[in-house]
């Protein structure tokens, strides 16, 4: 499950809400530009007028309005309005927070005010809030408005990682060959590029499981078409006299059968029928199955309730403990342990490949000859059992897990 | 135990299994009739006088299900079906029809040998009513009265009564009732037995059929005959 910091959410989000912070800001530039220069242009020439007033009162009365000021030194005027002053001519400089106007008047003297520019600082103060707030709206709306619409996009993703089973192997989606495969759907939905991974995965899925019930298929013809010569060779061989021969071909037959005999288990394990799962204490269960059996020691760690159907489960047992004593050197031990059954033996464990890969019909274990189809038929009874297997084991021996669902819950695999 | 005189007909379309299980009964002191398939079996089935019938399902022209279902009509033979372990619906849909037991093939010779022997050991004419208790059991007509009022029984309670019945006087396993009444005694779990043994009792009265613990069941052996 992707954490948040590093969902494509988050970045969605941050992204959507950077856009869009950048745009208010520069949109507050343009606009606080295009008020100051519209602000500065209206007072200048609002100062020009006043100037040009004061330049009037003067020239008729020798005196000026008090806003004005008349002098002959101009060193008291910032400089770079004093610098601008041109005979005949007024000059207007805005400090940053007034505007000055000058013009050098006949005889020398100059003459100066300053229009405070208060109100328009005022009016771009007003702005800068205004702005600021909209844009913290905005910036709001569009991180909420991304997280929304990514949020649609990864719940989508997660959705379709969820069916497809996220990591536990394509047998949990395939594995009960009842059109499960077709989880993803083509429900509702946007036709984009979500749906169009999700709906290659399914097709995916689906042909996967078509691969896996051809595979069945062909298991469970060759059982049907391995039984008839079977029953022939079996009977023939124990018609033979007695004799060194005869025990060679029993021998042989013997090991025949048990290979026919896993297939048909297997095949019919695999058939799709539903397994009806009634509660049972599980050691009490697992004891009545191992019971007396040469070479295999049951412990008992505690014990749970859990829904199964017993015989199913037993096959899974006594295929374990087969493969276990087959393999494992001789002795086999059986612990229960809350609502798991663990088989563990002291052989050279499994191979790596199978660890990795799971079970593969024919693919035998290790050095010892056994059938090889063990662990696929736990593997198909545990699909009905509603159970979950897991291997484990190097050097040190085999541990096959298998955990059952308890009493309360629907499905152990979640 | 001896088979001498018992005489068997098997209705095997392979030749190779027929002529190998033919040999291997014939080893067990079985007489061996044979037919290639239903339609032939049919008809050695009436001709013929056999105590036994070992049938194949898988037969061309006329399968095992059929050949039962028809022979039924007429005849209370006892049939073992040779069924596929992989194809458990051959088998109830077998005991539906009327066979009396299966095996699933491959099968070990000696185990065949036995449910044949099993099978012919039954009473040679069964009895087409039979009295337990205040029980009367009709098995031409499948119907059952109690004290003189009718009892519904479903056919899996019926083949049970029956089984009962064949084994009067003896006590029979929990797993060949699965075997011989539900057709499966590897999936199906024992529990089953007990629980139709339970409605049996609330239908026929708690003294009909008796627990052999730790075995299974038997009927009481109270009048009647045996």
């Amino acid at each position: 499950m992707t954490p948040w910091y590093r969902s494509i959410r988050t970045r969605i989000g941050a992204a959507v809400a950077l856009t869009s912070l950048l745009s208010a800001l520069l949109l507050g530039l343009a606009v606080d530009r295009s008020i100051m220069v519209g602000g500065r242009n209206a007072l200048r020439a609002e100062a020009l007028q006043s100037l040009a007033v004061s330049a009037a009162a003067y020239d008729i009365s020798g005196t000026v309005p008090s806003s004005s000021s008349v002098g002959s030194d101009a060193t008291r005027l910032p400089r770079p309005l004093r610098a601008a002053l041109r005979p005949g001519r007024a000059v207007t400089w805005f400090d940053g927070h007034d505007m000055w106007a000058a013009q050098r008047l006949e005889g020398g003297r100059v003459l100066s005010l300053r229009a405070p520019g208060a109100r328009l600082l005022e009016q771009r103060a007003s702005m800068h809030r205004t702005l600021g707030a909209t844009a913290g709206g905005v910036v709001l709306f569009a991180l909420v408005g991304g997280w929304v619409v990514a949020g649609s996009i990864t719940s989508r993703l997660r959705r379709a990682a969820r069916a497809v089973g996220a990591g536990s192997g394509v047998q949990d989606v395939v594995g009960r060959g009842d059109g499960a495969a077709r989880l993803l759907g083509s429900g509702p939905g946007p036709r984009d590029e979500v749906r169009e991974l999700v709906d290659r995965i399914d097709v995916l899925t689906g042909s996967l499981a078509a691969r896996l019930d051809r595979e069945r298929a062909f298991s469970a013809d060759v059982a049907h078409e391995l039984r008839t010569p079977m029953t022939a060779l079996v009977s023939a061989a124990e018609l033979l006299p007695d004799g060194p021969e005869a025990t060679l071909v029993r021998r042989q037959t013997v090991r025949l059968r048990r290979l026919t005999d896993d297939l048909l288990e297997l095949a019919r394990a695999e058939q799709p029928e539903v397994v009806v799962l009634e509660p049972r204490d599980l050691a009490t269960v697992v004891r009545r199955m191992v019971e007396g059996q040469e070479g295999v020691t049951l412990s008992v760690v505690s014990s749970d309730v859990v829904r199964t159907e017993p015989r199913r489960l037993e096959r899974v047992v006594q295929n374990l403990v087969a493969n276990g004593l087959r393999h494992g050197g001789g002795e086999v031990r059986v612990v229960v342990e809350g609502r798991t059954v663990r088989v563990e033996d002291d052989g050279p464990g499994f191979p790596a490949e199978l660890l990795r890969d799971g079970p593969r019909r024919f693919r035998s274990l290790g050095a010892a000859p056994g059938s090889g189809l063990g662990l696929s038929i736990v593997s198909a009874l545990a699909v009905g059992l509603e159970a979950r297997v897991e291997l484990a084991g190097g050097e040190r021996g085999a541990v096959v897990t298998v955990l059952l669902p308890g009493a309360a819950q629907r499905d152990a695999r979640e | 135990m001896s088979a001498e005189g018992c005489h068997v007909l098997l209705v095997e379309d392979d030749v190779d299994v027929r002529e190998t299980t033919a040999l291997l009964l014939t080893r067990h002191g079985f007489h061996v009739g044979t037919a290639v398939d239903g339609v032939e079996g049919e008809r050695a089935l009436r001709e013929g006088s056999f105590d036994v019938a070992v049938v194949d399902v898988a037969m061309p022209r006329m399968d095992g299900l059929t050949l039962t279902r028809r022979v039924r009509e007429w005849s209370d033979v006892p049939i073992l079906l040779l069924t596929a372990r992989d194809l458990p619906g051959d088998v109830v849909s077998g005991l539906d029809a009327g066979a009396d037991d299966h095996v699933a093939k491959p099968y070990d010779g000696e185990v065949l040998a036995a449910r044949v022997r099993a099978l012919a050991r039954r009473p040679a004419r069964r009895g087409v009513v039979e009295e337990v208790g205040d029980v009367v059991v009709d098995r031409g007509a499948r119907t059952v009265v109690r004290g003189g009022a009718p009892v519904s029984l479903s056919s899996t309670e019926f083949r049970l009564l029956e089984l009962l019945l064949d084994h009067r006087g003896a006590a029979i396993e929990r797993a060949e009732a699965l075997r011989r009444v539900w057709g499966d005694e590897q999936w199906t779990d024992a529990r089953v037995v007990d629980t139709n043994v339970k409605r049996l009792r609330g239908k026929l009265g708690d003294d009909v059929i008796e627990t052999v613990r730790g075995f299974g069941y038997r009927l009481v052996d109270v009048g009647g005959r045996g």
